[in-house]
């Protein structure tokens, strides 16, 4: 709340105010001092006192907050870099997995045709023991589990 | 007079947070790699000639090398990323 309050303030009025109020509530603290016969000047020296601690603390967060919003504005120049890069990065790993899947897949044509050249050949001299498929499928059925 | 003097410094400090937050999206992915491995092929236990046993080893192999890649591309996109919030935290 107290933040809000500040930054509320900070915003609406413009940076300069601040010394300036600063300056004129210290001068009139000298003049109390100067002239301390004249009535209500301790009450005046005060409420001079307590604005001026007021302003230079509203000074001092805004140029806090000038230099935060420099480095937010910094920081929100690297995140816009850094979405650039990641989309161009995701293009080319979009770009790489479809060259390799591509190579996988003609590798998978030529497999199969190579397959099909040989199968009569082996199928002729060798059956496969129903043993063995048995056990490569429980192999592949591991992963599933 | 003094005691004025350093309220004043002190006051100067103003109020601040401290940190800068910046609100970043959580970064894409390729929609390649969301899509989960296919699962192995079993092969047919009547089917006892060794060309299918071998056209369904193969398959799985391809199976494999599909996977891998979407491994390594995970582990290259994850890489990436990494550097890429480094930089943005420097």
């Amino acid at each position: 709340m107290f933040l809000w309050l500040v930054n509320s303030v900070l915003t609406n009025i413009p940076g300069f105010v601040w010394p300036l109020i600063t300056a004129v509530c210290l001068f009139v603290v000298l003049l109390c001092r100067i002239f301390s016969v004249v009535p209500y000047t301790n009450t005046v020296s005060a409420a001079a006192l307590l604005l001026s601690l007021l302003c230079v603390f509203l000074w001092g967060s805004a140029g806090a907050n000038q230099i935060y919003a420099a480095q937010l504005e910094q920081a929100q120049a690297k995140v816009a870099e850094a979405e650039k890069s990641i989309a161009l990065l995701n293009k080319q790993l979009e770009d790489t997995i479809d060259a390799k899947t591509k190579i996988i897949h003609d590798t998978k044509v030529v497999f199969k045709t190579q397959v099909k050249t040989i199968a009569a050949k082996i199928d002729s001299v060798c059956k496969v023991d129903p043993a063995a498929i048995e056990a490569l499928n429980q192999i592949v059925a591991t992963g599933k589990k | 007079m003094k005691t004025v003097i350093l309220l004043l410094v002190v006051f100067i400090a103003g109020c601040s947070s401290g940190s800068i937050v910046v609100d970043t999206k959580w970064p894409s992915v390729p929609t390649e790699l969301l899509k989960p491995c296919a699962d192995l092929k079993m092969h047919d236990i009547d089917n006892d000639k060794l060309s299918a046993l071998i056209d369904t080893v193969g398959d799985n192999y391809i199976e494999y090398q599909l996977c891998a890649l979407k491994t390594q591309s995970w582990i290259d996109w994850y890489t990436a990323q990494k550097e890429i919030k480094e930089n943005i935290s420097k």
